[in-house]
């Protein structure tokens, strides 16, 4: 087994070696391959994160029946501490409302001082806990609703559910490219291995016929393979580290303090091991794919 | 050693490049097997190695039928093989060394083991001293004796030869045979396919002839 790996090795990187251009082409595909699909890997958790930390920071208002008075507002009040989505709530009354309203929009309250009575509802406003997940918002919603004291729920987190809909979107859309450029790469390198193995054709109609085991006439072609993937690979890493260092010295502190997400965060070394294993399991499967064939 | 039956080989419909051949060669024998150019002396040393199948008949080598061979037995079948090519089949990139240590070091044989044996297989074949070279700088007969030390690393029972002096002249031709010969002389069973019926002559062996596909001689 040694002395096989030894063998393919051996004669993967002499093969490199002599046909460098083509190599550093498949090499060249690779690497954009694995770059898009860590960019969108990379963009995806960044975005995340901002989006949990809206998500976490968004507010429910709920606006009362009018007219139901002291009652509504205990059952409503009642859901309110006992869900495990809220953090806080506080109740603001109609009065308090319209004072707000003609505190904070001073040009406005003239207007709604010609009206004969109060048009703003009594309202709760609730802050979500930390973390707490879109299926236990949509259950205080549903829960609130049923109280029947309710006239509507403005629901901020709709907004980040429609941002999250569009990440889902980029991903998908992602994951369509990078896949459609690993299919590009594995057909690219492929052929790159079978010209390999026809110029050995010889060669390794030969050592076939003398008895070299398929494993071993294979060997070096998915060695090549793997080769030529893990440096695209390792390359492509290399590009999106730079990518990233120079996106974030440009805005990386503006975005983190704006949205309170801290440091933009780059790929974890598990997903960079995924990444590049991947790579290298595509170099393999087009190696066994150009060798296939017997000589 | 090797038993072959009612063996018929067609690669299209109706031409037959091997018809009803049967013949049996003992274990320890020395036999030629001769022919005009297309009478079908390749043919059947590509099916004695495998390299093909039989359209109809059975050669069996050592009591196992070749045709029931999976491929990874066929593999190791070849292994116990020595095999000669007129055209040497020596890959050029590799030393003289190389390119006989090159199978059996992948079939793990110990590197101190595996020295031994090639430069043995080379002294067999007069080349000590050469195992640094690489094949395109020897001559014709050097690169052939090259491809007989290869046949002979693996210690094989059989050593099948197709046309090994089609490419020499008649004095090459002649120290090639008188290496079969040594080979033949403790033990190994050769077969060896050539169209020169003066090296036959030379050698006195047993020889089966072909034509057109029939075995028309034994003798």
């Amino acid at each position: 087994m040694i002395a096989l790996i030894r063998y393919s090795l051996g004669e993967a990187s002499l093969s490199l070696l002599r046909g460098w251009r083509s190599s550093l082409l498949a090499i060249a595909i690779i690497a954009a391959a694995v770059f898009i699909a860590g960019a969108v890997v990379m963009v995806s958790i960044n975005v995340q994160r901002i989006l949990q930390r809206l998500s976490a920071t968004a507010e429910i208002t709920i606006y009362l029946k009018p007219g139901d008075g002291q009652r509504a507002r205990d059952t409503v009040a009642g859901v309110l501490t006992s869900h495990p989505a809220v953090s806080s709530s506080s109740f603001v009354g109609a009065d308090a409302a319209l004072a707000r309203f003609r505190r904070e929009l001073p040009d406005l309250a003239a207007l709604v001082g010609t009206l004969d009575e109060n048009p703003l509802p009594s309202a709760f406003e609730v802050r979500l806990r930390d973390g707490a997940s879109e299926t236990e918002t949509r259950a205080l919603v549903q829960a609130l609703d049923a109280t029947g004291a309710v006239e509507d729920v403005r629901y901020d987190r709709r907004i980040f559910d429609r941002l999250a809909g569009g990440l889902q979107i980029l991903r998908q859309g992602g994951i369509i490219l990078a896949v459609v450029i690993v299919l590009a790469a594995i057909v690219t390198i492929t052929s790159v291995l079978r010209l390999a193995y026809l110029t050995r054709r010889d060669e390794t109609a030969v050592l076939f016929l003398l008895g070299m085991p398929p494993s071993a006439i294979r060997g070096p072609f998915v060695v090549e393979g793997m080769l030529q993937t893990l440096a695209g690979a390792l390359v492509a890493v290399g590009l999106l580290w730079v990518a990233f260092s120079a996106v974030n010295a440009q805005v990386g502190t503006e975005i983190g303090e704006a949205f309170g997400t801290g440091a933009a965060v780059f790929l974890t070394t598990t997903a960079m091991a995924a990444l590049v294993g991947a790579s290298v399991a595509v170099g393999a499967l087009a190696g066994v794919i150009a060798a296939w064939k017997e000589p | 050693m090797i038993e072959v039956h009612s063996l018929a080989k067609s690669y299209r419909p109706g031409v037959h490049a091997l018809a009803d051949v049967s013949f049996v060669v003992e274990k320890g024998e020395f036999v030629f097997l001769t022919g005009p150019s297309g009478a079908g002396k390749s043919t059947l040393l590509r099916l004695l190695l495998r390299a093909d199948r039989p359209t109809s008949g059975d050669i069996i080598v050592n009591g196992r039928n070749l045709a029931r061979m999976s491929p990874g037995q066929v593999q190791a079948y070849r292994r116990t093989v020595g095999t000669v090519f007129q055209d040497f089949k020596l890959i050029p990139r590799k030393t003289v060394y190389d390119n006989i240590a090159l199978l059996p070091r992948l079939m793990g044989v110990p590197e101190v083991q595996l020295r031994r044996r090639a430069l043995q297989a080379l002294a067999e074949v007069n080349l000590s001293g050469r195992q640094d070279d690489l094949p395109l700088t020897l001559s014709g007969g050097e690169q052939q004796r090259v491809s007989i030390a290869r046949a002979l690393v693996n210690e094989p029972t059989l050593v099948l030869a197709d046309e090994p002096t089609g490419n020499l002249d008649p004095l090459l031709s002649l120290e090639v045979m008188s290496l079969f010969r040594a080979i033949n002389a403790r033990g190994t069973t050769v077969l060896v396919a050539t169209h020169d019926r003066a090296l036959i002559r030379h050698l006195g062996k047993r020889v089966i002839t072909l034509e057109h596909g029939h075995v028309t001689e034994t003798v």
